[in-house]
């Protein structure tokens, strides 16, 4: 499937070309280099004890480890943990599966002005707020006069707390629900723009070959978008210990009740420094994250490399 | 192909290194030359270090909060602050405008990448961090070298509510007081108490100010929702409006000097509600008697249904409430001013009923003004600061704008004001602010009867000066103890994240807080779990903590 | 290389079977009640009376209905107006030249023999782990490269290129375009710059058209840029999120402190805040037909083989 493109196979790879490239990729780079680089030397006020009356403020002493401190202080970290890893692998899996039915579906679909609409259509909840999801969730979860609620009193049922402890059950169907139904119109999207891009000289191939439609699927289709699913695998996990504020927060109302099955790391972090602006601690959280997202996507690129080198990121 | 990973990888980590190098190193160099900070910076390096206003040079550089009002004259109001100060000191003020809610993330930029800044105004948030991080400067040397008379009188006036200090050094000056002085009242339409017979001087009925309890908060919620289940539309009626938040609902009931939280209590000093006294044991607030009984009861009203059902995670405010006639009752401050708001707001008359009698304990002041640590002007700021607590002119200045333009006055002597044509009243900052919040205006619409006005505020004010000598009799004995947190920090912000925000709410309106067992204080209920989450996470460190401290501070100010 | 053929010549998947057809247009229809609903909701409260919301809650039929918060936004027209230009701006050159520097960036890597290409994809993936923070990011835009109170405050920080497209893209220059359609093209001894222009950048409009429109999105929603690099001094720069956001935070700030004197501030109410939320959707509903485009035009060249 993976043959060379045109692009590789340019025999004159002169001096005048790879300079000619490296002017090209130099905008990026010197984005890059001011933009993610510049301010990497931040991380190391995770370390430190800042100090304001310095001319320097981040080059303040080092103190260690002691910002990291509050993070392990209590072991209901564990539970943040496990919260925020079995979340995100259900993010990661369903942002693949469901996206991807969708846009090898959508190549069935006919009529110029319908297909268009159903795009327009599907992408409008990417571009709501969390604020305005979270009103909607509300108007549906409300105990006083949510819809549920309404509708189970006039069935003659008691009303449901559903931001209470008893309605603890309902939450990870709920977030993982709204996550998908906010998320599902771009991914959709992305696939659908790598779906049809595939080169319909391989379907005709398999069409004189006698293909079915799913064995086009399965031998063509498929293959053809997997280096893509295994980017965004690997992006997946790279965010393993990382979640929406949107979402946790202001969708679940940061109802305390419901922590057990909804509290996550940033979610944490973000109630034990409210309003506090104290950034050596957050940063050491951050910094958290980020290793093991690091640890992760270096494992998973080991692996890449051993099983299918070609699709590896570096 | 093995040994090629390793490479670049060590590359990587080389390159990364040398960023993080080259990074501190352009920053050093850059305050250094950059085009803002040149010849600040030099100034203060090379020893030229200014011992009073005269050898400062500048503009003072003021942060000016606004509460998301951006109103396009606010150059005009620079100008005017500007000039007046410049013909009483001889310099002039330069705003720096943010808003309020973005206070914390603006000042630690602000104050990390050195941008010229003179005067902040930390509104109701923890100003610990700031002292800690040496955000701030030390101003005790800067009062006594610099000729400040009004806030010098004004710090012998009201020293320990308006001083936000810690071990003896200040570092910041409050503008309210508000917090010194305390009670929890329950707060109720007057037609309701009335309609529901309740009203009156007679037995069984309740007047004005008159302090009631648990037994008296049950016969009126009842009544209430016999003489009004429902409002206009069919909803129902509330009698009480506890609804979840930063507020503290058993406060009333139970009222304690938080000896230094300020957001909700932890170890705490108990008072009792009626003679007035407290105690000077240090407890956690959570496992006494008195919270049990609170979360009884307010579980108990949650049950029979007069608490809204959303409480605990309701983001609406409980005016939108109490305007669509859903909430008639709610329980605050006795504040006296605060009746007053919320009559004007709501265009109802209301019966305050105190909960406790009133009080006073030391806290840290809501809103500070602190001097950063790389100010420029510390001693040009200072003489403003000075102007600030004694010019009326100024603090109405910077608060509704210039006279003439934008307001007028309906009656001076009593310091009421109303717009100078229709639409032009601004109110550039929150109220208070500024200094003294005592001399700011209030405003008032052009129909208002400024008669009954009058007649307002001098009531507000007698009812003011009634409650402050009764709070300052009962003053809390721990006034002037300032808790360190060093050994405890991570504790506390451990249990504020992990048990409290999980907890709190819940229990503090009674949500949800009878356990499987059918009780609300029994094993397996919220309640207990709450506790056990405490002790868990090692509360009872916290509480020794406070009361050996304590016992040393009160040690040394009898020795 | 224009796109000329319309979107039925395409000739990859097809599928011929009509019950799998049906089978789509289902799950179609589903998602897109599923999407609308909300936006219904919002719309129609932004048509109810803030009384009616504080009464009823949120609803998806508008009860009471009132334009009043519509007549107020109109009244405010002068900032908003103005805060519209900005964010069109913004959006417009920062989405161009994120495109741009992005795909300039990931050809280069796509290409296996640009010198120096692992060393710059593991800076890449470091970049796309490790966040410096904002504190330190504010410090670089400003005390070295001076973009407060400046348009590029807006554009620049953060958002201009990310990791993420850059990979993207060139994992779709590396497999998904092909081999024949570059010989068919036929040109052979042109340089990079010209594959890259010429061919490269017509037949990845697909993607083009769904990350620039993930990035048009960030810059017309981003507040965070504008809460750092624009002070309230330059009102005059903020941009429709910000100015959602300053209401949206004066209420909230009065909800936590009821006795903090604001009580007197005339308050954007609920239904206002959902009629800003419309008019700051409404133009990338109006704009996404152009992204739209892009879908048809990648497919037309695929169909170019014949």
């Amino acid at each position: 499937m993976n043959k060379p493109s045109f692009i590789q196979r340019i025999k004159k790879s002169n001096i005048k070309n790879f300079i000619l490239v490296w002017l090209m990729m130099l905008p990026g780079l010197t984005y890059l280099f001011f933009n993610n680089f510049l301010p990497m030397y931040g991380i190391t006020i995770a370390f430190k004890r800042l100090d304001f009356s310095l001319e320097n403020v981040l080059a303040s002493p080092y103190i260690g480890f002691e910002n990291f401190e509050f993070l392990f202080e209590s072991d209901a970290i564990l539970i943040y943990i496990r919260n925020t890893v079995l979340y995100n692998a259900a993010f990661i899996i369903l942002n693949i599966i469901v996206p991807v039915t969708l846009a090898i579906l959508f190549t069935s679909i006919r009529g110029k002005r319908l297909k268009g609409l159903y795009q327009t259509m599907i992408l409008l909840p990417f571009l709501m707020s969390w604020v305005v999801v979270t009103y909607m969730a509300f108007a549906l979860f409300s105990g006083e006069n949510g819809l549920f609620n309404s509708w189970i009193v006039a069935n003659g049922g008691s009303r449901i707390n559903f931001y209470g402890e008893r309605a603890k059950a309902f939450w990870p169907f709920i977030l993982v629900f709204f996550n998908m139904w906010k998320g599902t119109g771009f991914t959709f999207l992305f696939y659908y723009a790598s779906v049809i891009a595939i080169s319909p000289n391989l379907y005709e191939a398999a069409k004189l070959d006698g293909a079915s439609y799913w064995q086009q699927v399965k031998y063509i289709t498929l293959p053809s978008i997997k280096p893509i699913i295994i980017t965004m695998f690997i992006l997946g996990i790279a965010n393993i210990f990382r979640t929406d504020y949107g979402l946790f927060y202001l969708v679940t109302k940061n109802s305390g009740q419901l922590y057990d099955v909804t509290q996550t790391i940033d979610m944490f972090v973000f109630n034990a420094l409210k309003g506090q602006g104290d950034l050596v601690q957050s940063s050491a959280a951050s910094v958290m994250q980020s290793l093991v997202g690091f640890v992760l996507v270096v494992s998973a690129n080991l692996v890449l490399r051993k099983v299918d080198s070609d699709n590896a990121l570096f | 192909m093995k040994n090629h990973i390793q490479l670049v990888f060590a590359l990587m980590l080389a390159v990364i290194a040398t960023f993080a190098l080259a990074g501190c190193n352009e920053i050093t160099d850059t305050t250094g030359t950059g085009s803002q900070t040149t010849e600040t910076g030099t100034d203060t390096t090379s020893g030229g270090i200014p011992t009073t206003a005269i050898d400062e040079e500048g503009d003072v550089v003021m942060a000016f909060l606004h509460a998301g009002n951006i109103q396009t004259s606010t150059d005009k109001v620079e100008a005017a602050v500007s000039a007046y100060v410049r013909s009483k000191l001889g310099f002039g003020i330069e705003f720096k405008l943010l808003n309020v809610f973005d206070q914390t993330t603006v000042y630690t930029n602000w104050l990390v990448a050195g941008e010229e800044i003179d005067l902040i105004n930390v509104a109701f948030s923890d100003p610990s961090l700031y002292i800690n991080e040496k955000r701030v400067r030390e101003i005790s040397s800067l009062i006594t070298e610099t000729n400040t008379p009004n806030l010098f009188a004004e710090l012998e006036n009201h020293g320990e509510s308006k001083v936000l200090g810690v071990d003896g050094k200040l570092y910041g000056i409050g503008t309210w007081e508000s917090y010194a002085y305390t009670g929890y009242s329950y707060t109720i339409r007057k037609d309701v108490l009335e309609a529901a017979g309740l009203y009156g001087d007679g037995e069984g009925q309740y007047s004005h100010l008159e302090q009631i309890t648990y037994s008296d908060l049950d016969r009126i919620f009842t009544a209430v929702r016999n003489v009004m289940p429902t409002t206009g539309d069919g909803l129902t009626v509330y009698p009480c409006s506890a609804i979840a938040g930063t507020q503290n609902y058993a406060s009333g009931l139970i009222p304690f000097d938080p000896m230094g939280n300020n957001l909700l209590p932890l170890a705490v000093m108990l008072m009792d509600p009626v003679t007035g006294e407290f105690t000077e044991e240090v407890v956690n607030y959570y496992e006494t008697d008195e919270y049990k009984e609170y979360v009884e009861w307010i579980g108990n009203a949650f049950e029979n249904g007069y608490i809204h059902p959303d409480a605990a995670i309701t983001t609406d405010w409980f005016s939108d409430f109490f305007a669509t006639e859903q909430f008639v009752g709610v329980l605050l401050q006795t504040e006296p001013g605060i009746r007053y708001e919320w009559e004007t707001a709501t265009g109802l008359d209301l019966i305050q009923l105190p909960l406790s009698t009133s009080y006073t304990y030391f806290t840290a002041p809501a809103i500070s003004l602190m001097i950063p640590s790389k100010s420029e002007r510390p001693y040009r700021t200072m003489q403003f600061l000075d102007l600030l607590y004694s010019d009326e002119y100024l603090i109405n200045l910077l608060q509704y704008g210039v006279e003439g333009e934008e307001w007028e006055f309906a009656d001076q002597e009593h310091g009421l004001i109303w717009e100078a044509s229709e639409g032009s009243h601004a109110n550039y900052v929150i109220g208070g602010f500024w200094g003294d919040k005592s001399i700011i205006y209030q405003f008032v619409n052009a129909d208002d009867d400024i008669e009954a006005i009058i007649a307002e505020v001098e009531l507000i004010n007698s009812e003011r000066d009634l409650l402050q000598a009764t709070a300052i009799i009962n003053r809390s004995p721990a006034s002037g103890f300032i808790y360190d947190t060093t050994s405890q920090g991570t504790r506390i912000r451990n249990i504020e994240a992990n048990v409290l925000s999980k907890y709190f709410n819940t229990l503090s309106v009674g949500v949800g807080s009878k356990g499987t067992d059918g009780t609300f204080t029994g094993p397996g209920s919220t309640y207990a779990k709450f506790i056990e989450a405490l002790t868990k996470a090692k509360m009872y460190l916290v509480v020794e903590d406070k009361q050996a401290q304590y016992d040393a501070w009160k040690s040394e100010q009898e020795g | 290389m224009k796109p000329k053929k319309p979107i039925y010549n395409y000739s990859g998947l097809k599928n011929e079977n009509l019950g799998i057809r049906v089978v789509a247009h289902i799950v179609m229809i589903i998602s897109v009640i599923l999407a609308i609903f909300p936006f219904a909701l919002l719309i129609s409260s932004s048509l109810t009376s803030t009384e009616a919301i504080a009464i009823y809650g949120y609803g998806f039929i508008p009860r009471d209905f009132s334009l009043s918060a519509y007549e107020y936004l109109f009244k405010a027209w002068n900032v908003i107006g103005k805060a519209y230009l900005i964010t069109i701006l913004v959006t417009v050159i920062g989405t161009v030249l994120s495109m741009l520097i992005t795909t300039l960036l990931a050809f280069g890597l796509a290409w296996k023999k640009t010198p120096g290409r692992k060393i710059i994809m593991v800076l890449l993936v470091i970049t796309l782990l490790f966040h410096g923070g904002a504190v330190s990011t504010y410090v670089i835009y400003t005390n070295v490269l001076h973009v407060q109170d400046t348009i590029w405050g807006l554009i620049l920080p953060g958002m201009l290129m990310n990791a993420f497209s850059v990979i993207l893209f060139m994992n779709y220059f590396k497999n998904t375009i092909s081999l024949d359609l570059m010989e068919a093209a036929q040109i052979d001894g042109a340089n990079m710059f010209d594959i890259y222009w010429r061919i490269y950048m017509p037949l990845s409009l697909p993607l083009i058209g769904t990350l620039g429109l993930i990035s048009a999105i960030g810059y017309w929603n981003d507040w965070n840029n504008s809460l750092f690099y624009i002070s309230s001094s330059a009102h005059d720069l903020y941009t429709i999120p910000r100015v959602l956001r300053e209401m949206q935070e004066t209420v909230r700030f009065i909800a936590s402190y009821p006795d903090s004197g604001l009580s007197g501030i005339e308050i954007p109410s609920a239904s206002v805040q959902m009629a800003i939320a419309v008019i700051g959707i409404l133009p990338i509903l109006i704009a996404y037909p152009f992204f739209q485009r892009f879908f048809v035009a990648g497919i037309s060249i695929g169909g170019v083989k014949e």
